[in-house]
């Protein structure tokens, strides 16, 4: 996962030691790299990213409730808009697990690139002072959101076993969406966390950006109720990709998912973004990092 | 890895440029209006090609002027910034910290933000818990473990700082104006770490104004100008050479002043004609036996009758400033005739040589007329067998060896 230039010791050409207090990451197998790496910087992104959730939701009577009272108040307002005023919800199946489903995997999103992206900046001084490979701070904002998102999924399992759906035997696959939604948001983060430090108005066009996006991805539709003009263009993309396929494989196979829609080889496109987006964004951020230290 | 040992760091020709931005434009909105107006930038050198080699187990210390380039170094060292030319070269586990309390969240307990900066120093969960109560106990704030760090006094922040900093599993330490903060306990404590590291074989490169701590624990020492190593030293003679740096910078600012009056008074400024020393006995002497008094004359050409104040410091030969006095500290009237004196009574310096450094200023004592270095050697004659800087008066309790009259151990009596 982590590529292996994230590895080379910042001061030694010729093969010196990670300036780190363990094992140096040079001397392990190629292959082994990424889990010297992990266990060199695992405890900092996880130290941070706990650090973050903490202070979150530190001061509120509520605590950590209020990550799952968030979706879930945007959730209760959606469902009572689409099946009592307009009752587009009616006709879809298991419309509330949809929906659930839909805004809790759109959250994550919003959640963890919104974070992400100003944690370069909010972390300048250790920045400025400490040397460390600068992306764990963006991996660690992408962990502190996935705990949230975590919590979040236990209630939508809940709601499953409520509306007495069942589980499908697919479930397992839900897992692999899940990285698929974490490399697009990383890929994303990145990408936005190293823009950040030089163009600060950037936190104004990503939320115009993600209401944009929220509306053309099917959160509160199922994709099948586009209109056929615009449906294969807005199948593909990933976040409308992975949300119908997490309802498919959560809720009902009868939903209708990109396969169905768009030719065999053109399917494959909104699974290979999230991946390109992350190698794209891991090189433009490693490019900028050598920077932080004087632009910040 | 060889098996030749590789200093701990070298470095080759460093040189950082920064490419400073005259105007800020940190708004897309900003770009895309300026599309075609680019930003000038200015380009400030603060290394100007450093080279440096920094063995196992040495304490290298950094000394230089505001500026000099001494963090920017430091920083390069650490990996910190990346050098715009040049080669560095780490052979070691390097501590990545080169400030004390950074990613400390004021928001989070002692206790959350020693884990928070232990794994920031490279330790996982269960070495920092290991450790905690040492940690915390060479703090000293064993009743504050869960009291959140916006409630802390500064000192108290330092010292756990420090005392998380030095857990780190690193043979290479960079360490950047630590001691300058924390009470003389504190301090002594952090003395104290640095002589076990020192034992314990690490290596230390460690930037300071402090030139006592420098001195004290430096192997060797590098003063930086403006960029430029101006040489590496053992601690005694780069402090000299650092001070006359100092020196030169205040004849800087001497040759500035007075060229403004020399414009009103057709260079008549004031100077200094003549500096004389004397024994109690008003000799003129070279040599001084210690209880003596120092009488130190200092002649000065004044014809405009301007106000002004006089200096004389006592430096021992190798540039360790003894003591220095002025008419300013203990608020005399400024003179306007020519004869400045001043006694020191009961020297109390030890056997070895020393040297006076005068100096002449207005009113405003930044206004300075002139500064003569290196006046007056003289000596100190009388050994006795105590050792240091200063004879301190002292009592022991016992009776003497018998046959040993008092006038011999009375240390004012001369032999």
């Amino acid at each position: 996962m982590i590529p292996r230039r994230i590895l080379r010791a910042t001061q030694a050409p010729d093969g010196g030691v990670e300036p780190r207090g363990k094992p140096s990451a040079e001397t392990v197998s190629p292959l082994r790299r990424p889990l010297a790496w992990m266990s060199l910087y695992g405890a900092m992104i996880r130290e941070i990213a706990f650090t973050d959730f903490k202070l979150k939701y530190q001061g509120s009577v509520l605590g950590y409730l209020w990550s799952l009272a968030k979706p879930l108040m945007l959730f209760a307002i959606l469902y009572f808009v689409f099946t009592r005023l307009f009752r587009l919800g009616t006709s879809v199946p298991h419309y509330g697990q949809y929906l659930l489903l839909g805004i809790v995997l759109w959250t994550y999103f919003v959640d963890a690139t919104a974070v992400a992206m100003v944690s370069v900046v909010s972390q300048r001084d250790l920045i400025r002072k400490v040397y460390f490979p600068r992306i764990v701070i963006p991996i660690a904002a992408s962990v502190s959101s996935l705990i949230t998102l975590v919590l979040n999924l236990v209630v939508i399992f809940a709601f499953i076993v409520i509306g007495s759906i069942g589980f499908q035997v697919t479930l397992p696959l839900f897992l692999l969406l899940l990285l698929e939604l974490y490399i697009f948001s990383l890929g994303c983060s990145l990408m936005l966390a190293a823009l950040y430090v030089r163009f600060r108005d950037l936190r104004y066009i990503w939320e115009v950006l993600l209401q944009l996006l929220f509306y053309a991805s099917p959160i509160i539709y199922p994709l099948i109720l586009l209109p056929k003009k615009i449906l294969t263009f807005a199948a593909l993309n990933p976040i409308a990709q992975i949300i119908e396929d997490s309802r498919k494989v959560l809720i009902t196979p009868k939903t209708t998912t990109i396969a169905q829609i768009v030719p065999w080889p053109f399917a494959l496109i909104p699974y290979l973004i999230p991946v390109a987006l992350l190698v794209i964004g891991y090189w433009y951020f490693e490019a900028a990092a050598a920077k932080f230290a004087e632009e910040l | 890895m060889s098996s030749a040992p590789a200093p701990a760091i070298v470095a080759e020709d460093v040189r950082k440029t920064f490419s400073i931005p005259t105007e800020r434009r940190d708004r897309l909105k900003e770009h895309a209006i300026n599309l075609f107006r680019p930003v000038a930038h200015h380009q400030f050198e603060a290394l100007k090609g450093v080279s440096l080699g920094v063995g196992h187990g040495e304490f290298f210390s950094i000394v230089g002027h505001n500026g000099s380039g001494k963090s920017t170094l430091l920083k390069v060292l650490a990996g910190i910034y990346r050098p715009t030319s040049g080669r560095v070269e780490v052979n070691g586990r390097l501590s990545p910290f080169i400030e004390l309390g950074v990613g400390f969240n004021p928001e989070l307990s002692a206790r959350d933000n020693v884990f928070l900066n232990g794994t920031i120093l490279g330790l996982d969960r269960r070495q920092i818990a290991a450790q905690f109560d040492d940690i915390i106990g060479f703090a000293e704030l064993e009743e504050f473990v869960d009291l959140k760090l916006k409630n802390f006094s500064s000192g108290m922040l330092v010292r756990l700082a420090f005392s998380v900093a030095i857990r780190a599993h690193a043979d290479i330490l960079l360490i950047d104006e630590v001691l300058a903060v924390g009470d003389a306990n504190f301090q002594q404590k952090c003395y104290d770490v640095f002589r076990q590291m020192k034992a314990d074989g690490k290596t230390i490169v460690f930037v300071s104004h402090d030139l006592g701590s420098v001195k004290e624990f430096s192997d060797r020492v590098m003063v930086l100008n403006h960029g430029s190593v101006l040489g590496v030293y053992g601690p005694v003679a780069a402090i000299a050479e650092y001070q006359q740096l100092n020196e030169e910078k205040a004849n800087l600012s001497l040759a500035e002043s007075g060229h403004v009056v020399s414009v009103n008074g057709h260079e008549s400024k004031p100077s200094i004609r003549s500096v004389e020393i004397f024994t109690s006995d008003g000799e003129p002497s070279r040599v001084y036996h210690r209880g003596d008094n120092l009488r130190v004359v200092m002649t000065v050409e004044n014809p405009q009758r301007v106000p002004l104040h006089g200096g004389v410091s006592i430096y021992r030969s190798d540039g360790f400033l003894c003591f220095a006095t002025n008419t300013l500290i203990p608020e005399l009237k400024p003179r306007t005739d020519d004869v400045f004196e001043v006694t020191f009574e009961d020297l109390p310096l030890q056997r070895g040589s020393y040297y006076l450094l005068v100096g002449l200023f207005g009113e405003n004592p930044n206004l300075v007329y002139e500064y003569q270095e290196h006046v007056c050697d003289f000596q100190v004659a009388q050994w006795d067998g105590y050792e240091g800087l200063l004879y301190v008066h002292h009592t022991w309790n016992g009776e003497p060896v018998v046959g040993k009259s008092d006038a011999t151990r009375d240390h004012r009596t001369r032999s």
